[in-house]
C-alpha cells in the first residue's frame, strides 16, 4: 500500500500549533490595545478633530505593506539562489498580504483626504507612488496565475518581486524628494506629534506587524501544504 | 458628513478588507482539505483493489501452482488509474 504524507494542519488558527496560537493571542491583544489607544488614549487633534484617528491604522497598514514587500524581495532572492520552492511560497504569501495592506492604506488615506484636503483623491507623489506599488504587486499575483509551469512561474515571480521592490524606497522618500501635501511625520528632530499620539502610533505599528506575522504564518503554511499535495499527486501519477 | 462618519467608514473598510482576506484563506484551506480527502479516498480504493487481487492471486497459486497466469495486478492497476483519473 502506498502512503501519502497528507497535510495534517489545515485549520485557520493552526490548532495544535503553539506558535500559531501564541501569535494569534498576541495579535488580538495588541490589536485591542491599539484600538483603545487610537480611540481613547490619544488626544483629539486640534485642527482635524476625530477624523485624525484614522491615521494610526493608516500608517500601521502602510508600514506593514512595505515590510511585506521587503519579504517578497528577500524571498525572491533566496528562491533564485536556492531554487527551493518554499522561498517562493513565502514570497507569494507576503505579496498577497502586502496587497491587502496597501489596499487598506489607499482606502483609509482616501477617506481621510476627503475631510482633510476636500477631495477623495489627488495625484500627490506619495499617493501616486503608492498606487504604482499596489499595481506592481497586483500584477505580480496576476502573472503568477497566468503561468502554469511551476518552476517558470516561481522564477518570473521572483524577478518581478525583486524589480518591483525598487518602488518601495521611492514611496518612502516621495514626501522628501518632491513637493507634497502629504504630512511628513518623522523629521530629523523626531516625531512631530503629541506624546500620546506617538504612543498610540507605536502600538498600532506593533499590532499591524503582529497581524502581518500571523497572516504570513497561516498563508505560508497553506501554500506549503498545497505544494506537498501537488508533489504527492505528481508522485502518484495524477498529473 | 461629520468627522465621525469618515472615521467609522475608514475603520469599517479596514475590517471588511481583513475579513474578506481571512475568508479567502479559509476557502482555500477548505478546498485543499477536500483535495486531500479525495486523494486519500482514491488511494484507499487502490489499496483495496490491490488486496483483493492479492488474495485472488494466492488462491490461483494454490489451485494451479506457481505457473498460474497473473492478470490480477495489472487489472488492479488499471482500476486504480480509473479512480485517479476521476479525481
Amino acid at each position: 500500500m502506498r502512503v501519502v504524507a497528507a497535510p495534517s494542519n489545515l485549520s485557520l488558527t493552526g490548532a495544535g500549533n503553539r506558535l500559531h496560537r501564541a501569535l494569534l493571542w498576541a495579535t488580538l491583544a495588541a490589536g485591542l490595545l491599539a484600538l483603545y489607544m487610537a480611540f481613547v488614549y490619544a488626544p483629539k487633534e486640534a485642527t482635524m478633530g476625530d477624523v485624525q484617528r484614522i491615521f494610526y491604522f493608516h500608517v500601521g497598514a502602510a508600514w506593514t505593506a512595505l515590510l511585506a514587500f521587503f519579504v517578497v524581495f528577500l524571498g525572491g532572492l533566496a528562491y533564485l539562489r536556492t531554487r527551493d520552492r518554499r522561498w517562493d511560497a513565502l514570497a507569494l504569501s507576503s505579496a498577497e498580504i502586502g496587497v491587502v495592506f496597501t489596499t487598506i492604506t489607499l482606502a483609509t488615506g482616501s477617506i481621510w483626504a476627503k475631510p482633510a484636503w476636500g477631495a477623495w483623491w489627488t495625484w500627490d507623489p506619495r499617493l501616486t507612488t503608492t498606487t504604482v506599488l499596489w499595481l506592481i504587486y497586483v500584477s505580480y499575483l496576476i502573472l503568477r496565475s497566468a503561468i502554469d509551469e511551476p518552476e517558470r512561474r516561481a522564477r518570473f515571480a521572483a524577478v518581478v518581486g525583486i524589480v518591483g521592490f525598487v518602488d518601495v524606497p521611492i514611496v518612502f522618500l516621495s514626501i522628501r524628494l518632491w513637493r507634497t501635501i502629504h504630512p511628513v511625520l518623522v523629521k530629523s528632530e523626531g516625531f512631530e506629534m503629541a506624546p500620546g499620539m506617538v504612543h498610540a502610533l507605536l502600538v498600532a505599528l506593533l499590532a499591524c506587524t503582529l497581524l502581518y506575522a500571523y497572516l504570513l504564518l497561516v498563508r505560508t503554511s497553506l501554500e506549503r501544504r498545497r505544494l506537498e499535495v501537488e508533489a504527492a499527486k505528481r508522485d502518484l501519477g495524477f498529473y | 458628513m461629520g468627522d465621525l462618519w469618515y472615521l467609522a467608514l475608514a475603520y469599517g473598510v479596514i475590517w471588511v478588507v481583513l475579513l474578506a482576506y481571512l475568508y479567502s484563506i479559509a476557502r482555500r484551506q477548505e478546498s485543499l482539505r477536500q483535495e486531500v480527502k479525495a486523494l486519500e479516498e482514491a488511494l484507499e480504493g487502490e489499496s483495496e483493489a490491490e488486496e483483493e487481487t492479492g488474495e485472488a492471486e494466492h488462491f490461483l497459486t494454490l489451485i494451479q501452482g506457481e505457473d498460474a497466469p497473473r492478470e490480477g495486478p495489472a487489472r488492479a492497476r488499471s482500476a486504480g488509474r480509473g479512480r485517479r483519473d476521476s479525481c
